[in-house]
């Protein structure tokens, strides 16, 4: 083949350009440290690495959902053994309040001990956390207790509070007020109002009959608890679901998406390499023809 | 019988015809850079003989002719891969600005803005009554409305750069016409007489390698030897000194391209022009009427189900975006006010209930027949996977044009290009032809000479 200058020129400007290509795009991939750096680079993954990321900004949405839902079961779980620990209290001075030996002044002042316990049990009912009433289903604007007379009336509702931890995996963070203190069968808040009254008139008797059934409330709480506690537990089980999914997105978004910095490393140097070969080439061209040897 | 005197002149024809081919030689080393040059041959004949009885003797050599050396299939070819690679280059113009606006910067584009604004109804669902909650949620609503705004606004201003692309090379298409039907006019009595054009067919092939970067031709040359050029479907657009110009109409639709009144856009396949055009016509605005079905969907569904619930206030049946029909990627925008208008729980219900929210946040997992069978994200996601396949092929079909162009190229110039060493040897060959023939003249004179001293 007849080899003309301008041939000799094109080859050189297209090895050049390629050998520049070839190195801009090697060191794109050095400096980002990433391989996919425009959907062109790889149209697959870089469709999968929007859903990967999707995917990973959600875990972290649940990841914040089960704080939310930790800090809301254990204020809940707090309010309980609160109200637990009082119960006990009511139980061992109505206990003594109802030993035979005692005069009724002595009981006046234990009534009115129980009746500054109550209060204080209508309080922590009307906890909020967050600025929602822990225990009024899910009217948590409104306080779940009004006092008429010396009853206490439940102002909220029955519902449920739900929060999504994972996909389609919601769990109950709250207790109705119902279920935890004014159940109609034990009604601990005004049961304990008629134990202070039937202290107060000497009605041992009856005052017997309300302590128990104050036991009884007291066992129920006991069984809201634990449930709460058992939800609390399958929070960890969840984080621990979610923790493993987070690892392994991780690793799929890196291998899809970071570059292998050995070889990346490798392929920029020999790029360079190439580069300067050609470039030193081109820098012979048109020094190299017939008319250099004529005398 | 011939001569001394004759010999004298066949020595003298032959000094003057080693000059020109040395002119010759010098014309092709000059233009050794020329781009689209093709080298200069000059051919010698034997002169007319004089016929004796005992044979033939001639009357030295003639110059015959000085032609170029082109081969015409290797230029037509280029021609037609020029058009292909003017086509692909016009596609990349757009295709790797569309992916780059697609795939938006990290952490700010389309699908970033979705995950977040479902991870705030995520999270709102979580505690419902939250102000800080609801405002984040409209916060984050407003962020995705106008990244798809954003997104919508970038492939309308490429629409706007691919109309000044398509005007910028009518104008060239137009200039090249102009300079073709100048040279057809030059060309015309070098042709009739029979003489070889040299630099202005030069010219003329190179004009043609350009206006086939522009636009699909097809080129003959006419009985009287001009060159006639037509689009791919066989409209005129030059003959003889006449150019034909393109004209740009701007529509509501796009541009049309008139030649002589008649939209021929739909007959200009390749080239760069065509590369725009298609652009126009089909690239840009499937991926717009995407984002649009995108911005749609996503609007009809999040107010269809926030519609059934109530705000703070107690109002129910809003909407949460706001869109003007047929046109909602450019016009998608939060239509809520305030935190306390989101409805986050169904109408009726506690300031507690987050059902509704969470329903919304749902929506993020549910497939769309809409959408052809995916989620938002799929969707989307199917939308960067097809810009970068495209620009992917046309990359990659863009190197290998240029590729063969290249081969092409060095085929013609190992026929047309200039090659120095050759040209050293053709310049020792005539100097010393000029050498020989200057010998030839003193050995003439000085027989000369001999045969005037025999009368003395």
């Amino acid at each position: 083949m007849r080899v003309s200058e301008s041939t000799v020129i094109r080859n050189f400007l297209h090895s050049l350009e390629n050998a520049r290509a070839r190195w801009s795009k090697a060191s794109l991939e050095v400096s980002t440290g990433k391989k996919v750096n425009r959907p062109s680079d790889s149209p697959v993954d870089s469709a999968r690495l929007i859903q990967i990321r999707d995917e990973m900004s959600k875990i972290n949405q649940y990841y914040r959902n089960l704080d939310q839902a930790r800090f809301q079961l254990a204020s809940v779980d707090e309010a309980l053994n609160s109200l637990r620990n009082l119960t006990i209290k009511v139980s061992e001075r109505a206990t003594y309040a109802l030993t035979g030996t005692l005069e009724q002044q002595e009981r006046d002042a234990i009534a009115s001990e129980l009746r500054q316990i109550r209060e204080t049990m209508a309080g922590v009912a009307s906890n909020r956390v967050n600025g929602n009433y822990l225990f009024s289903g899910t009217a948590v604007n409104t306080p779940p207790l009004e006092l008429i007379g010396d009853t206490y009336v439940y102002q909220g509702n029955g519902e449920a509070r739900y929060i999504e931890i994972a996909p389609g995996e919601k769990v109950q963070v709250n207790v109705t007020g119902i279920d935890a203190f004014l159940d109609p069968d034990t009604d601990l808040l005004n049961t304990l109002g008629e134990l202070v009254n039937q202290l107060e008139t000497s009605d041992i008797e009856g005052a017997k009959a309300s302590l128990e059934k104050i036991q009884e409330g007291a066992e129920k709480l006991d069984v809201v608890r634990s449930r709460a506690g058992a939800t609390y537990a399958r929070l960890e089980q969840v984080q621990g679901r979610l923790d493993s999914d987070m690892i392994l997105l991780t690793e799929q978004l890196s291998e899809l998406e970071d570059a292998d910095m050995a070889d990346a490393i490798s392929r920029l140097t020999m790029a360079e390499t190439g580069l300067q070969a050609t470039l030193s080439a081109g820098s012979r061209l048109q020094q190299l023809n017939l008319f250099d040897y004529l005398g | 019988m011939s001569g001394l005197f004759s010999d004298l002149r066949v020595g003298l024809k032959s000094l003057s015809n080693m000059e020109a081919a040395m002119s010759v030689v010098s014309e092709n080393i000059a233009n050794v850079n020329t781009p689209g040059y093709s080298r200069k041959r000059i051919i010698f004949e034997a002169g007319p003989a004089q016929i004796y009885s005992f044979g033939s003797i001639g009357q030295g050599a003639d110059i015959a002719r000085i032609e170029s050396v082109r081969d015409s299939f290797i230029e037509n070819r280029i021609r037609f891969e020029m058009q292909m690679k003017g086509l692909l280059e016009g596609q990349e113009f757009g295709l790797s600005q569309i992916e780059t606006i697609l795939a938006g910067s990290a952490g700010s584009g389309i699908p970033d803005n979705l995950s977040r604004f479902f991870n705030s109804f995520l999270e709102l669902a979580s505690d419902p009554s939250s102000i800080p909650l609801r405002q984040s949620v409209l916060s984050e609503a407003e962020k995705l409305a106008f990244s798809i705004q954003d997104t919508f606004r970038r492939l309308d201003s490429l629409d706007v750069d691919n109309r000044h692309q398509i005007t910028d090379s009518v104008a060239s298409i137009n200039s090249i016409l102009g300079e073709l039907a100048q040279l057809n006019a030059e060309l015309a009595p070098l042709q009739a007489s029979g003489v070889d054009g040299g630099g202005l067919k030069d010219r003329q092939q190179e004009l043609l390698n350009q206006l086939s970067q522009e636009i699909d031709i097809q080129t003959y040359t006419n009985e009287s030897g001009s060159l006639v050029i037509t689009n791919s479907t066989g409209r005129l657009l030059l003959v003889g000194d006449q150019p034909r110009q393109l004209q740009v109409k701007e529509t509501t639709h796009g541009q049309q391209i008139l030649l002589q009144g008649q939209d021929i856009s739909s007959e200009i396949k390749a080239g760069r022009l065509g590369g725009f055009l298609d652009l126009q016509r089909a690239v840009i605005p499937s991926y717009k009427d995407a984002l649009n079905t995108l911005a749609s969907e996503l609007v009809q569904q999040v107010n269809a189900i926030h519609q059934g619930g109530e705000g703070l206030d107690g109002i129910t049946g809003r909407d949460f975006f706001s869109v003007v029909s047929g046109q909602e990627a450019r016009t998608i925008a939060v239509a809520l006010s305030n935190g306390e208008e989101l409805a986050a729980g169904p109408t009726g219900s506690a300031e507690g209930d987050g059902s509704i929210a969470q329903q919304i946040a749902d929506l993020r997992n549910q497939s769309f027949p809409g959408l052809g069978g995916g989620t938002l994200d799929d969707y989307y996601s199917q939308l960067v996977f097809e810009a970068g396949l495209d620009s992917r092929y046309v990359k990659g079909s863009s190197e290998l044009q240029s590729q063969v162009l290249t081969e092409l190229q060095n085929q013609r110039d190992s026929v047309s290009g200039v090659s120095l060493d050759e040209e050293a040897v053709n310049l020792i060959q005539f100097q010393r032809s000029y050498q020989a023939s200057a010998q030839f003249i003193r050995v003439v004179d000085s027989l000369l000479e001999e045969t005037i001293n025999l009368i003395r």
